[in-house]
């Protein structure tokens, strides 16, 4: 009932915030929409339903990349690395979706699909830090499971990275662990 | 009677079960017969063995002396040669729509699982995308890009098949992925390269002909036996400083300090300078990296190795000393001291201004401070040290970063 009433009012706001961006078309944000509903009703949260729907949009000069739980295992295993860094177990780590954009077009295509975000208007995801350097715009999104960062250069660089299973608190806590994984973004 | 209406939900959930698996299984083979029914003059379709895939595919990325045949002999070695390989090409723009159809139809370019198989790599990059689905049976990968697609399907999971061989041959895609844990997530995405064009692994070839960054991190791990074995960046410096004088919880929740870039956004433009130091100590490693160098030690004055020109040479009371230079102000130095049997070897790659420069870079605005006057780093047989003492103010620091490996001073002891 929750989600419903959460895709509802996403539903709503989503174009209102797409359009206040002025930078995608009608067709899109409504191509948009019915992804994000096709995922919740598929149980994803909405942040993560969102994410997944810009992942689909192929926004042209916007890198993608993602890559599945078992296919990190398998990597780790390769290398004989471990899911186990310093004592802190990564295991929850579910997928990591990553974008970032190449020229200005795709800069101002994903910002203009991120526009939520920037805005704070995410309603499962609680802003964890926000951090202007200049033109520099950092911010780390979490709920209890899954870890956004976001980083804007104000101009044309802007990466999102979408961590399924990794809390806030992990991502405290692997960060700069000497001779082990190190998660750049 | 009761026995059996528990065994009756079970049984439903395994005919449910086995008749989901036999869908899945003809869609799949559905899938293959339309793809396979494509070949024509648009689209090529070809079977393949294991040998002739990965001889075609993989063999020609191995940049370490091994070849595609040494993969295919380690697999043979594992008796697994039932995996056949369907490759399927597009050789014009019909061939590519005419794939394309069939892959939007079973929805492959879009789904995070195909035919039960889930998917587990899929980049977007300028244009070029690729897909791969894996399970323990099967692997589909899909790469595309202006108009060309190009599938493969195997009965086998590749990456296993390929790990099992990689592993026996030490280096190659081990010393690929690993050089992704030294670095960074976007490495990650990488795997999917594997699977590139050729003309991109023959762009890697030629990289390593040179010392290079990517030669330096094989030299690693070929040199685990020794004692010590460092590989310093500029990078692992910046981290230590920013570490030691923005605490964690300090920067990365607050903020940080106005004049200090975010470490991990910086990109060094250019080669990457780096350090490479190891050390042996005991018999066995000793033993094990003389022989390995012992080559440098006989190259006359003048001499060259790799690019490399021997500057200086020493032999005294069985202690031996060699220095060469390459490009860039690239640097190998070797110490033998068979008395303590202890072998050193220093590589440089770029000069201690690049470091420097980079490192700035890596930490400070330039235009505000420079921390490599405040940085030393050390390396003995107890390893790396790398220090930051309080007093800036050390004019002797002229020439900025300073490194210590004490090389020299210990042979002329």
């Amino acid at each position: 009932m929750k989600r419903n009433i959460l895709i509802l009012i996403m539903m709503l706001m989503l174009p209102l915030g797409m359009m206040k961006a002025q930078g995608l078309t009608y067709d899109e944000c409504k191509e948009h929409i019915a992804r994000i509903e096709e995922y919740g009703a598929k149980g994803y949260g909405i942040s993560e339903s969102h994410i997944r729907s810009i992942a689909r949009a192929k926004i042209k000069e916007v890198d993608y990349a993602y890559i599945s739980t078992n296919m990190f295992r398998q990597m780790f295993s390769m290398i004989d690395g471990s899911v186990e860094i310093n004592g802190n177990f990564i295991g929850s780590l579910k997928s990591i979706r990553r974008f970032a954009s190449t020229g200005k077009n795709g800069y101002e295509k994903l910002k203009a699909y991120m526009f939520p975000f920037f805005d704070e208007q995410i309603f499962d995801m609680e802003i964890m830090m926000l951090n202007r350097n200049g033109e520099m715009l950092s911010m780390v999104y979490s709920d209890d499971k899954n870890l956004l960062v976001i980083n804007d250069d104000g101009n044309t660089e802007l990466i999102v990275v979408y961590i399924a299973g990794m809390s806030y608190d992990m991502f405290l806590k692997i960060q700069n662990v000497s001779g082990g994984i190190r998660l750049n973004f | 009677m009761k026995r059996i209406i528990y065994l009756l939900p079970v049984l439903c959930l395994f005919s449910v079960f086995t008749y989901a698996q036999q869908t899945i299984n003809s869609n799949l083979e559905n899938f293959i017969k339309e793809i396979k029914a494509l070949e024509s003059e648009h689209v090529s379709c070809e079977i393949q063995g294991f040998d002739s895939f990965i001889n075609e595919n993989i063999g020609y990325g191995l940049d370490n002396g091994n070849s595609g045949s040494d993969i295919i002999r380690l697999v043979d070695n594992l008796n697994n040669l039932e995996w056949l390989f369907l490759v399927v090409q597009s050789d014009d723009r019909e061939g590519y729509n005419m794939i394309y159809d069939v892959l939007d139809k079973y929805d492959v370019m879009e789904a995070e699982e195909v035919f039960g198989i889930p998917l587990a790599v899929n980049t977007r990059e300028n244009g070029h995308q690729s897909t791969i689905y894996l399970d323990e049976n099967n692997s589909l990968i899909v790469i595309e890009s202006d108009f060309e697609i190009r599938l493969i399907y195997t009965n086998c999971n590749i990456v296993n098949v390929l790990t099992h061989a990689m592993r026996m041959l030490a280096m190659g895609l081990d010393d690929y992925l690993g050089e992704f844990v030294n670095n960074s997530y976007e490495t990650l995405t990488h795997v999917g390269e594997i699977w590139e064009t050729e003309n991109e692994s023959t762009e890697e070839k030629q990289q390593g002909s040179d010392y290079d960054f990517f030669n330096m991190i094989r030299l690693k791990r070929k040199l685990q036996y020794a004692d010590v074995v460092e590989l310093i960046t500029p990078e692992d410096v910046a981290e230590q400083y920013m570490i030691k004088n923005f605490p964690k919880e300090k920067w990365l929740l607050k903020g940080y300090p106005e004049n200090v870039k975010e470490i991990y956004k910086q990109k060094y433009p250019g080669g990457t300078p780096a350090i490479l130091y190891a050390v042996a100590n005991g018999r066995t490693a000793y033993k094990r990296m003389t022989e390995e160098f012992d080559f440098l030690f006989n190259l006359a004055l003048n001499g060259e190795y790799n690019g490399f020109k021997v500057v200086q040479q020493s032999k005294r009371n069985g202690r031996r000393y060699v220095q060469l230079y390459g490009k860039e102000s690239s640097m190998v130095t070797v110490v033998d001291l068979p008395e303590k049997n202890c072998c050193k070897l220093l590589v440089n790659i770029g000069s201690g201004e690049e470091f420097a420069k980079a490192l700035n870079i890596f930490t400070i605005n330039e235009e505000t401070d420079n921390i490599c006057r405040k940085c030393i780093i050390t390396i003995d047989e107890k390893g790396m040290d790398i220090r930051m003492p309080d007093n800036t103010a050390d004019e002797t620091q002229s020439n900025g970063l300073r490194f210590n490996f004490r090389l020299k001073e210990m042979f002329l002891k």
